[in-house]
């Protein structure tokens, strides 16, 4: 039996070649261990069969192993270009919109009210897709969004609806989003996989936070309305944007969390200072 | 039966013959743990945990049925290439 300092090694030799999934570093550390015991008890030693099994087993190929199996397990880590860009899509409306709407620029009112609820409606639409697909991590900023922009929106009056605030009024679109994607898949399961992803890396919450983050950068520009707003906005939508499309490529966690924590800070250190610059001279 | 256990007990039964690779039976092992056709159990071995993979009450079924497909894919090809039935005979 393998000794508390040589079980660490092979840890150590898993976590160098980034196994990060639970389910494949447990099996794997067993499966080594077992190895390197057969061959000891066949009269090989420690060195000699740890470097045996781990040439057995190369690194890659249990990356390779863990990526085939999470994918079978629809618990993907990493995505292709394609749906990586496709997530961006609501952060990119959210640019167009947040860009007129603090231009000063005056556009036709159909044209407005699509650039107001187009992001908007596009990310109850990735939650909805999401539910259907047993909520991949592409869909966590639409759960982030939607869960925030519903609390915010029970504070918020909207002239013409209601002199009051919403309430429990703001839940009403989540709610049907929900019901429609219940109608597409009954049951519970939906649920259930969000939790599982989140038990098998918490900071997917994280993730589903950053959702919210270029609504929230759009209200804190609220009320400035500059034709250079153009470009901090589109600017800003970008870097956001960036962080979603690299946090979905991505293989390693580390990359991943660094992606949307500089993105996000990036976003906001423009935003704020902008913000700051047209304060000071107004 | 752990994963190691069943590499092991494959090549055993087949006299070396077949070989599963980690990369066909763990996605696989997995992926019959989702769909409840195998549960695991844990337990600690020196200093590190073994999971064992055990079938299921509706896995202990469908294994039945499975082994009955696979039983009736080797009939078929008995008969499709005309091999002497008292070798392929598993009546």
């Amino acid at each position: 039996m393998l000794n508390e300092l040589q079980v660490k090694q092979v840890k150590k030799y898993l976590r160098k070649n980034n196994i990060e999934s639970r389910l494949i570093f447990g099996d794997f550390l067993d499966h080594i261990c077992c190895m390197i015991e057969q061959k000891i008890s066949e009269g090989a030693s420690f060195e000699d069969s740890l470097q045996t099994s781990f040439s057995q087993l190369p690194g890659d190929e249990i990356k390779t192993i863990e990526r085939d199996t999470l994918k079978l397990l629809n618990m993907e880590t990493s995505f292709s270009s394609r749906t990586s860009l496709l997530a961006t899509i609501p952060f990119g409306l959210f640019g167009l919109t947040w860009a007129f709407a603090n231009s000063g620029i005056s556009v036709p009112q159909l044209i407005h009210l699509f650039l107001f609820w187009s992001p908007m409606i596009s990310m109850f639409v990735l939650l909805g897709i999401g539910w259907i697909k047993n909520f991949p991590r592409w869909s966590f900023p639409a759960i982030g969004f939607c869960l925030l922009f519903s609390m915010y929106l029970m504070m918020v009056s909207i002239p013409g609806i209601s002199d009051d605030v919403l309430g429990m009024w703001a839940w009403i679109p989540l709610l049907i989003t929900l019901i429609i994607s219940f109608i597409f898949k009954p049951g519970i399961e939906p649920i259930k996989k969000i939790v599982e992803r989140i038990k098998e890396e918490p900071t997917l919450i994280l993730f589903a936070l950053y959702g919210f983050s270029p609504l929230f950068l759009w209200i804190f520009c609220d009320e400035m309305y500059s034709r250079w707003m153009i470009f901090i906005a589109l600017i800003s939508s970008l870097i956001l944007s960036s962080g979603i499309y690299l946090f979905l490529k991505s293989d390693k966690k580390r990359t991943r969390v660094l992606s949307i924590i500089f993105s996000g800070l990036l976003a906001v250190i423009l935003t704020y200072t902008a913000s700051h610059i047209y304060w000071m001279n107004h | 039966m752990y994963g190691y256990q069943i590499t092991q007990k494959v090549k055993e039964l087949s006299s070396q013959k077949i070989v599963i690779t980690e990369g066909a039976l763990y996605p696989a092992l997995h992926k019959l743990v989702e769909e409840g056709i195998l549960v695991t159990e844990s337990e600690w071995v020196g200093n590190r945990e073994r999971k064992y993979y055990l079938l299921s009450e509706s896995g202990k079924q469908t294994a039945v049925t499975k082994l009955e497909e696979i039983k009736e894919s080797i009939l078929m090809l008995v008969q499709l290439f005309d091999l002497k039935p008292l070798v392929y005979d598993v009546k």
